[in-house]
């Protein structure tokens, strides 16, 4: 499965893209919103999941959640990778499009669990 | 202990970690869905005014059968974390001596002189704060250590031979558990449980939960929601938080029916768990800031989205019944 990883730290885009590998997937990154925009329309429907960093420059999570409300571009599920599990901030990203949430920092076994049952 | 095994005071650290890791029997009562929550928030409600234990009110009123409370009781020991595991988790025995231990137990158990019964429920009566019942008396009177222990000894055992370390885990138990029994009850405690148990983390999982729901209609997701929603609904009634009780009411009546007929609704129909905690959580947060939760009102975009909501989760449920 090739999930595109949307984070501006390139550290963690290894550190992700490493644990997806094991666990028989291909990591794709894309540093902030717009280069996911960007990502997405060269995969296309290759892309079956998105995990989206929520502070980013130029194109924050939020961002990119609601400019795909309102165009539609991504169809695969959008994972939100964040530090905080607030349930105002969590509430504003599911009503954005947001399937799920994962806190930072996770382990590949919470990440195969996470993926499971976003995909199922 | 007689064949030092153990030392009292190590035993006592133990045994207080085992009482305090015990859930109150008023939380199992509610999760056990044994008796309907008005009932339950009677109950407490009485207790708390007679200054009686919840236990006291739940078998003199409740209508519940001694097998019925016993199996509550027995419930809420197997809640608590095993008293051998306790030991060994802070070095106080490591596993060869928690075998001793067991295998000391079941000599003892075997023994004429030991005359534990084989009842636990009733052991576990005494860890539920309650003067001595002639049952206890009878089983404290001639078990060698307290019941708390005793109900771990059944399981992992430890010598309970030894009447002097009985005696003194007994008064220590005892005080604990008055020491317990004198805030377990007070309101303060329940709203501390409500708050817990609606902390930050359950809510945001219950969000996610709602929203797959809504966008999936999973009959797995229903169940926990209609689970989560059931023992948020019982707090709040302990709590009297009667806006969240308005609200978490007709939910409730609108996921048992929905229950029944899951496969036929669309996204749209679905989407009430998921505004309803929208609410909830705003209430939550002015509570544990120590407002009332009607001051929300003041909020009118707040109140005018509760009343929303509100209406349209009672067309729905006129609707679907």
């Amino acid at each position: 499965m090739k999930i595109l990883i949307v984070d501006d730290s390139k550290p963690i885009f290894m550190m992700v893209s490493q644990m997806l590998e094991e666990l028989g997937h291909e990591g794709i990154w894309a540093e902030n919103g717009e280069d996911a925009v960007n990502k997405v329309n060269e995969h296309g429907s290759a892309i079956e999941l998105v995990l989206l960093d929520w502070n980013m420059p130029v194109m924050d999570g939020l961002e990119f959640l609601k400019k795909n409300g309102a165009e539609n571009f991504c169809k695969a599920p959008i994972v939100m990778m964040t530090t905080e599990n607030k349930p105002e901030k969590i509430q504003e990203a599911l009503k954005n499009g947001a399937m799920d949430y994962i806190m930072k920092p996770f382990t590949a076994d919470i990440l195969e669990n996470k993926i499971e049952m976003v995909c199922d | 202990m007689e064949n030092k095994i153990l030392e009292k005071k190590d035993l006592l650290t133990s045994v207080v970690e085992q009482l305090e890791s015990m859930p109150s029997l008023l939380r199992i009562t509610i999760e056990e869905n044994i008796l309907d929550e008005d009932i339950i928030f009677s109950l407490f409600e009485k207790s708390v005014l007679e200054k009686t234990s919840f236990y006291e009110i739940l078998k003199k009123d409740s209508g519940l059968t001694s097998e019925d409370l016993n199996e509550l009781v027995v419930r809420q020991n197997e809640k608590a974390k095993g008293l051998i595991n306790i030991m060994i988790e802070k070095s106080f025995v490591d596993h060869e001596r928690a075998k001793e231990i067991l295998q000391s137990f079941e000599k003892w158990k075997q023994s004429p002189s030991s005359e534990v019964s084989e009842d636990s429920s009733h052991l576990e009566i005494d860890t539920e704060r309650e003067s001595k019942t002639e049952k206890e008396k009878a089983t404290t009177d001639t078990a060698p250590i307290s019941a708390a222990a005793l109900e771990s000894l059944r399981e992992a055992g430890i010598d309970p031979g030894d009447m002097a370390v009985a005696s003194e885990v007994e008064e220590t138990r005892e005080e604990e558990v008055e020491a317990e029994a004198e805030v377990a009850d007070e309101p303060s405690v329940m709203l501390e449980e409500y708050l817990s148990f609606t902390n930050e983390a359950f809510q945001s999982e219950l969000f996610v939960t709602s929203n797959r729901y809504r966008l999936k209609g999973k009959e797995e997701d229903l169940k926990s929601l209609h689970e989560a929603f059931t023992k948020i609904l019982s707090l709040t009634k302990l709590n009297d938080l009667e806006l969240q009780m308005k609200i978490l009411k007709p939910l409730e009546d609108y996921l048992s029916i929905i229950m029944k007929n899951n496969d036929e609704l669309s996204p749209e129909e679905r989407r009430f768990p998921f505004e309803v905690l929208s609410l909830l959580w705003p209430m939550r947060e002015l509570i544990s800031k120590g407002k009332p939760e009607v001051s929300i009102l003041n909020d009118s975009e707040f109140k005018d989205n509760y009343i929303e909501i509100l209406k349209n989760l009672m067309v729905t449920i006129k609707r679907m019944s």
